[in-house]
Order: structure tokens, then sequence, then C-alpha cells
């Protein structure tokens, strides 16, 4: 053996690698809970969630920790031992001769921390915003490879002449012999591409929520929990597509994102209010021409009687102006859907998503009903 | 940081000394290693090369994590071998070394003398590389999740090879649950069980090791404190000798300090022989001989010991009679600290597999149990696995037969 580690990049790095990959498969499978955790809400300056069950834990016969005695030192000074106070940081024997102990029970219970950005990798990798439509010209879900500059390496076929030519008289003036003569390697100049921002798939996201007082706590956490994720994914996936907050109860008012996700709740509902106000800012602000358009409205269903049909109507308006328009109703208890839901469930076209939801396991649900890649526009 | 030139000048200081005393180490291959180095190789058991397998990445980063919270470092690593591996941190400073060679070379000489290990191949290195390519060749072959789930399944019964150190190739004794299904194991192919054959030895290497934790170290410990009395050191050299050395004896309560009690008993039997009987009891004991010859009401008031009884609002301590903190001292060190399990070759089939559970007053961890038992009915018996034990005073049979769990009276 030469020098430790002799392939140790290859061979430890691909363990740990391993070992990573099965945190994310365990993300994976367990997105319906971390979604649902009540703690990503928080904005509390925290980027990671505990995952307890992503220990990637080995399993193994061994003892029960718990109601057996063992032998462990005593606790307190010992006879003619001094130095307990002394070395307060020595926690555990400097040394390790090679000898096999493996971890033990109590070393396995620590919980991994995974990282908000990588669960939020997990989850958003098979989303995207549905049939959006490239050619619209306006910031959004595009990019395009252009031109960004001169370098002095490249392919033949990005030769860049007039630069060359420039870097050449250049050259031969500070030497002192104007002119352009003896063309070298250090004159050859290239033109380097990259992405750019492009004005196409132009996109904006219209995020509507009730925020009446029939709104209670467990409905307003459920769509603060899918905006919430919307948000998230749209910064992530697509930072140049624009989102317009808008909250209702009997009037709708465009709010900031602060507002939106922190307001309280009161007074009644009527749904139409809100259908206007997006009709009126896609109208003067985002024309269709220029812009993929994606309304999503969560509410309790509990819309005003005498407004049903006014909502219908602007509803379906919407549809057929945006992109798609996604309409989710949050029910805590097995309840009949109301009126405006079994109209919008039976327009026809696929610009229109209904969807209700009864659970926290359902946001992750609705995440994909609306986001999904291989999105199903049957009615959930 | 330490050059291999100084390293070999110390050496030269410690190791005249060290035959002097007696010590017979052998030859011993030396190598300065980073503190990465030593993390990779402490999460590998201090082998260079292993298998690759996420446990060990997932090992490495505990190393890590408690390296850099201090909770513990790692100064060296030796490998049982011929000639000997020492791995020694090449950060430590001149005094440090000192100190760990001369834990190194005790380590050596006790891994040459001790009767564990006299049945240890001498060339685990080239074994375990050998392994691994092996390894690496089936899942090329047979596709990574295979043999990946193999090895998840197989760690499993690695503690369970054989409580002996004397070696009965491979599951011919009842207490060999690994030689026994890596054997029988009614639909493995041929590959499957040659690697389970190869885990089964790389588990057989670290079994001893497993066994005479608190002896090696002790040992170790003894003569590290034995040699740096009569070693001509400089003041600096000196006191980052005593340093360490009080770092290695300084006690965590509740955990137990192997490296102290280990000290503390080598001490003891120096103290009533000489080195004739400190070479003896290198030469005879595994811990639980150790304790069982050694630990007295005297040591016992000196190694400050104590019974606990974890739980899960704190441990609770209770003071008890030497007699007492022996029993279950060698009650935790007997069989390395795993229970006995045995292979019921008589009900064994191939359509299903007993297992039973010597039970000695402790009782298994229930919590995971069912996902050990399925791990090996799933992917190594392919059949119903069941284990009988006693489970707070009543015999029970837990089977597991891949999907479903069955706890029921026997």
């Amino acid at each position: 053996m030469g020098s430790w580690p002799p392939d140790d990049e290859t061979h430890a790095a691909a363990d740990k690698r391993r070992q990573q990959s099965r945190i994310r498969e365990a993300i994976r499978s367990n997105l319906g809970d971390l979604v649902r955790e009540r703690k990503i809400l928080g904005s509390d300056g925290r980027h990671t969630v505990k995952l307890p069950m992503f220990r990637c834990p080995e399993f193994r016969i061994r003892f029960g920790w718990h109601d057996t005695e063992r032998v462990g030192q005593a606790p307190g000074g010992l006879p003619g031992d001094t130095n307990g106070a002394a070395c307060p940081s020595a926690q555990a024997p400097g040394m390790n001769s090679a000898a096999g102990g493996d971890g033990s029970a109590a070393e396995d219970e620590t919980e991994d921390r995974v990282p908000l950005e990588e669960v939020s990798a997990e989850v958003f990798a098979d989303l995207a915003l549905p049939d959006l439509d490239p050619a619209r010209t306006a910031p959004g879900a595009g990019s395009s490879v252009e031109v960004v500059g001169i370098g002095r390496g490249g392919l033949r076929q990005q030769w860049a002449k007039k630069s060359t030519l420039l870097a050449n008289l250049r050259r031969n003036a500070m030497a002192g012999w104007p002119g352009f003569s003896g063309l070298a390697r250090q004159d050859l100049r290239f033109w380097v591409s990259g992405p750019v921002a492009a004005e196409q798939g132009g996109a904006v996201v219209l995020a509507m929520m009730d925020t009446s007082g029939s709104m209670g706590t467990f409905e307003k956490y459920l769509a603060k929990s899918f905006f919430f994720w919307t948000v998230e994914f749209l910064r992530r996936n697509y930072p140049q597509v624009e989102i317009v907050f808008l909250a209702h109860d009997v009037r709708a008012r465009e709010v900031d994102e602060e507002t939106f996700f922190h307001r309280g709740a009161s007074g009644g509902t009527v749904s139409s209010s809100v259908y206007r106000l997006a009709l009126d800012i896609l109208v003067e602000r985002f024309p269709a021409d220029r812009y993929n358009a994606y309304a999503f409205h969560f509410t309790d269903g509990g819309n005003l009687t005498s407004d049903n049909a006014i909502a219908l109507e602007t509803g379906a308006r919407l549809a057929s102006l945006a992109t798609l328009f996604g309409y989710s109703e949050i029910h805590d208890s097995e309840r009949h859907p109301s009126p405006l839901f079994r109209g919008f469930s039976q327009l026809p076209g696929p610009g229109l998503g209904v969807m209700l939801l009864h659970s926290q396991e359902d946001i992750l649900r609705a995440l994909f009903h609306f986001f999904g890649k291989s999105r199903d526009t049957s009615r959930a | 940081m330490l050059k291999p030139l100084d390293l070999a000048a110390l050496i030269d200081r410690v190791w005249p000394l060290a035959e002097e005393q007696g010590l017979c180490p052998g030859q011993i291959h030396f190598e300065l290693v980073g503190r990465d180095g030593l993390d990779g190789l402490a999460s590998q058991q201090g082998m260079p090369l292993r298998y690759a397998h996420w446990s060990f990445g997932k090992s490495y980063q505990r190393v890590k994590d408690a390296n850099a919270f201090q909770r513990s470092q790692v100064y060296e690593l030796v490998v049982n071998s011929d000639p000997a591996y020492a791995f020694i941190d090449s950060c430590g400073t001149r005094g440090q070394a000192l100190l760990i060679i001369a834990h190194v070379l005790a380590h050596a000489d006790f891994f040459r003398h001790n009767r564990c290990f006299r049945e240890i191949p001498h060339d685990m290195i080239a074994r375990m590389a050998a392994h691994r390519r092996r390894i690496a060749g089936w899942s090329g072959q047979y596709g990574s999740q295979a043999v990946e789930s193999l090895i998840d399944a197989a760690q499993v019964l690695m503690d369970f090879t054989g409580e002996s150190t004397r070696d009965a190739a491979g599951g011919l004794t009842a207490d060999d649950v690994m030689g026994y299904v890596a054997r029988r194991a009614p639909l493995l192919t041929q590959w499957e069980r040659e690697c389970l054959a190869d885990l089964r030895t790389e588990a057989r290497y670290f079994w001893p090791q497993q066994l005479t934790k608190i002896a090696n170290e002790g040992y170790a410990t003894f003569w590290h404190t034995r040699l740096m009395r009569k070693i001509a050191a400089g003041a600096e050299e000196a006191w980052d000798t005593a340093r360490l050395n009080a770092q290695i004896v300084a006690v965590a309560p509740p955990a137990l300090n192997p490296y102290r009690l280990g000290y503390q008993l080598f001490a003891r039997i120096h103290e009533s022989g000489g080195l004739p009987a400190v070479f003896g009891a290198r030469d005879l004991y595994d811990d639980g001989g150790l304790v069982r010859a050694w630990f007295d009401d005297c040591l016992a008031e000196q190694a400050g010991l104590a019974v606990y009884q974890p739980r899960a609002d704190g441990d609770k301590s209770r003071m008890a009679g030497a007699e007492t903190v022996k029993s279950v001292l060698q009650r935790d060190l007997e069989c390395a600290g795993m229970p006995h399990i045995r292979v019921d070759g008589v009900r064994s089939n191939p359509s299903h597999l007993y297992l039973r559970h010597v039970h000695d007053g402790r009782d298994l961890d229930f919590a995971e149990l069912p996902s050990a038992l399925k791990l090996v009915a799933g992917r190594i018996w392919q059949a119903p696995v069941t284990l009988a034990t006693i489970r707070q005073g009543s015999c029970r049979e837990m089977t597991h037969d891949g999907t479903n769990w069955l706890d029921r009276d026997s």
C-alpha cells in the first residue's frame, strides 16, 4: 500500500452519495408528511426541517436500551480525582483502536436535520406550470441562450473577427507599430454564450384566498400552506414569474405577500368580487397575448347564495382568459360541495381545475393536481 | 504538523525502551494521516478498504460530527495484520505522538499474543480489498440494488457469527447464525452465498476486537503510561503527553471508559505480580475474563462505577456493592454485549427459519426487532423467520415473513 487514502475520493464519496440518495428517497416517500408539517410555515428563520424518520436506520438484534441495568461511571467526583472539572470538554475517550464496536442504539437516536432547500428540491422536482405557451413575450418561464460577451477562448465557429482585429491593432499600437500585422494567438477573440432571462413564456400567478370569517384555523392553514409551497416553487423554478396576491371577503383587495400570509379573517364571502378584481388586473396589467395566467382560489365554499350565479359567470370568464383557473374548496368534514363547486365542475374546457381538500395530506395532492407535470385534467 | 522524519525519530526513542521492557510488537508499518483520512479510516473500523455500502457514509458523517463538536477524537488506528499497520494523526504535537506510538506498540503486542486473535488471518487488509472488488463486481453484474439489500440484511446477522474465537468453518455451530444461513438459505444463488461468506469473514476479524475492548485498551494505556514515565522527554513534550493521557482516562458519566477501567485492571495486576503477571493476563484474557479474575472490592472502589438504569427521562444510577457491580459488568461484557442467538437446527427447514434467544435476564429491543427480522426473512431466507425469546417474563415467538409481523405466546 502506498499512502492512505489510495482511492479515498471515489470510495468514501460514493458511500456518502449513496447515503444521501437514501435520504432523498426517504424525503420523496414522506413528502406528504413534510408538506403538512406545520413548522415549515413559520418564518422563524430556521431553514431546516426535523426529519426523525430519515435516520436511515440500521436494524440489529440487540438488547433493549431501557429497563436494563448496566455499569457506567458514577456521577460526581471520584476518590482522588480532581480533573473532572478541569477537563469538561473531554466527553469521550480520545483514542480509538481498530476495534469494531458499532454504533450503539443511543448514537442512532439523533435526528437528521434536512435543509428546507433539499426538501423543496424534492417536492418541486416534478412540478411545472402546466400548458405553458412559450410564445408569449413577457418575463416568465422562459430563458434562451444568447451571446453575453467576448472571451479569449472558444470554438472556431464562434470566432469574433472584429474583436480579434481590434485586439491586434491595439497590441501593435502599444508596441509602437500602428497597423494590422502579425496576428498572434493572443489576439484571438470569441463570442461567449450563456443563458439569459428571455422575454418569452411570460407568466403570472394570481393567488386568491378567501379571508372571510367562516374560514377557520384549519381552512386558513390549508390555504396558506398551499400558497406557501406554490410561492416557494415559483421562486425556485421560475424566478421571473410574477405573483399577485388577492385577499377577499365581501370585497377583494390586492395585498402584499406579508399581509397575504399573516392577516386575520372576518366578514362574509362574495367570491365574484375577487374574480372581477382578477379579471381587471389581467386585462390591465397582464394582457393575454404576452402572459400565461394562472389563477388559484382557495375558499371554504361558503359563498353568499345570491352571489353564486355571478361568481360562476365571472369565474368562467376568468377560466377562459387564464391558462388554468384552479378552484379549491376546503372542508374539514364530509359535507356536500357548494353550489359554486358543482357549477365549476360542470363547466367544460381544460382551463379549469377543481379540487376538494379535506385534510393536511391534500396539500401535496393539490400541488400535484395543479402543477404535476403529467397533470391529470380530470376533476379531483 | 508531523513529518515522516519526525515520526521516525520519535519511534526510535520509544521502540528500544518498549523492547527493553519486554514488549514484542513485531513489524509495524507507520503511516501519518491527516484529519480527514483518519476520520475515513475510523468510519470503516480502521480498515483502509471496505466494500461499498451506504452505512459507511453514515458512519463517516457520525465520526465527522463527533469530531466537529469535540466529543471525541481519533488519534490512531491499528490494523491487526502482519506487518501491523498504524495510522497516526499527523496534526498532533510531538509529545502526543510519543504517547500514541507507545500506545500503538502495546496494541500490536496485544494482537500478537492474546489468545483470542490466534486464528485471525494476517492479511485482512488484502482480503477486505478483495471482498471489495468482488462485491463491486456483483454490483455491476446483478445490480447495486440486489447487492445493497443483501448487505443490509446481512449486517443484521454479522453480530452472530459464533461466540467463540475459534473458527468452526462456518455454519456448523448453533451460535453461527450467519454461517448457517449462508449455507442453508434455500433460495440464495451462488454469488449471494459467497457474498455472505465474505461478510462473515470480515465479521470474524472484528469479533476478537469486540471481545477485548477493555483488555486491549487497558493494556495499551498501561504501557503508554509506563513508557512515558521512563522516557526522557522535554518539558513541552511531557506536558502534551500528560494532557493527552488525562483526556484519555477522563470520565463522562454515565459512559463507561474502557481505557480507564482497563488501565486500572492492569495496574492492579502489575501491583500483585509484576510484569510477568501483566504479560500472562495479556495472553489469556478477554474483557469478561479480565473482570472475572481481577475486579475486586478494592478496584471497585477505585474505579468509581455505578449501576445504571437507563430511562427516557434521564438515567438513574444506584450505588451498588462491589459484588453487584462486578456481576452486572460481567454480564455487559460477556459476548461483547450481544445477545445469545442460536439457530434451532431441529425446527428450521427451507420454508421456515427458527432462531432462539438464550435469555440472560435482559430483554431484546423489541422496537427494532421486527425490522431486523424482516430484512432477514425478506432478503436472505425468503421465507418466515421466527425468533423465540422472553419478553417481560413470558415466552414469545416473534415471526416475520417479509410482509407481516406476528408476536404470539409459546
